[in-house]
């Protein structure tokens, strides 16, 4: 919004390498275990993201009958410390760069 | 062998039978992959995508077994300790009411508290992925068709999964509950 004075072309900072790659969105992702509890699936989608039941549901089922699902999505930093409580609780999962 | 809700949110177990109560003082041995490297894959898996650049994945393996790992084996030791200290604690039980039976199977109550629940529910899993790797359940997928032996083996070590399973619904059920 302008407040009366001059306008002022926006100055683009130069993007460097580093910016533009943590920049990019990280995927956490779920595989399918046939040995984990459906149940114990949802508790710990619950659990580690916060997601009410019938989102959690949603998620283990899409593991479940699709191998995997996308469970979470943003910062590497993040995805690194979901992808660790994930494994913490002995869920098979693994974070890929959102592409 | 019954399982009783404690009004903490803990469970009891009456008359178990000492068979099972030695295979659960066994689940140390029982979760321990020896070393192989399938099933220590499947415990401490990798932590980017397989789709991942090989470069990238090598340098976050690294770092992974470095930092994170060292606390999972950690956090799942704690666990461990835990559970058997639960089972030390556990009693022997005189649940024979009749003098003249002379059948003298020994049973044990065991408790786990409320606070134990997440413990004793990450073992239980563990132990079931391990037997799940070692004896290659569940039965249904592979064919009975080898020596007698090892079929045994499969049959002993696919019902004690199901045992384990069959608790771990329960203390599921209890940290849900938690959730709410």
């Amino acid at each position: 919004m302008s407040d009366g004075g001059t306008v002022t072309a926006p100055v683009e900072a130069p993007k460097t390498k580093t910016e533009s790659t943590l920049d990019v969105p990280w995927k956490v992702i779920v595989y399918n275990d046939p040995v984990n509890l459906m149940s114990f699936v949802v508790f710990v989608i619950r659990k580690v993201f916060g997601y009410n039941e019938e989102h959690a549901q949603k998620l283990m089922l899409e593991v479940h009958e699709k191998g995997k699902s996308i469970v979470w999505t943003g910062s590497r930093e993040k995805a690194e410390l979901y992808v660790q409580q994930l494994q913490g609780f002995q869920l098979l999962a693994a974070m890929k760069r959102d592409s | 062998m019954d399982i009783l809700p404690l009004p903490d949110g803990g469970l009891r177990f009456l008359e178990v039978p000492a068979a099972f109560y030695e295979q659960l003082s066994l689940l140390s041995q029982t979760c321990d992959p020896n070393d192989d490297p399938t099933i220590v894959a499947r415990l401490y898996p990798h932590p980017l995508d397989p789709n991942e650049e090989p470069k990238d994945r090598e340098k976050a393996e690294e770092d992974w077994s470095d930092f994170v790992r060292p606390e999972l084996e950690a956090a799942f030791d704690t666990h461990m300790l835990t559970v058997m200290n639960d089972l030390a604690e556990a009693n022997l039980e005189a649940t024979d009411d009749d003098p003249d039976n002379s059948d003298d199977e020994v049973y044990y109550r065991l408790e786990i508290p409320s606070d134990h629940t997440h413990a004793w529910f990450q073992v239980l899993n563990r132990a079931r992925i391990v037997l799940a790797m070692k004896h290659r359940l569940p039965l249904s997928e592979h064919p009975l068709g080898e020596d007698e032996e090892v079929s045994l083996q499969r049959l002993l070590a696919a019902h004690l999964s199901d045992s384990f399973a069959e608790i771990s619904e329960i203390l599921v059920h209890l940290m849900t509950d938690e959730l709410s």
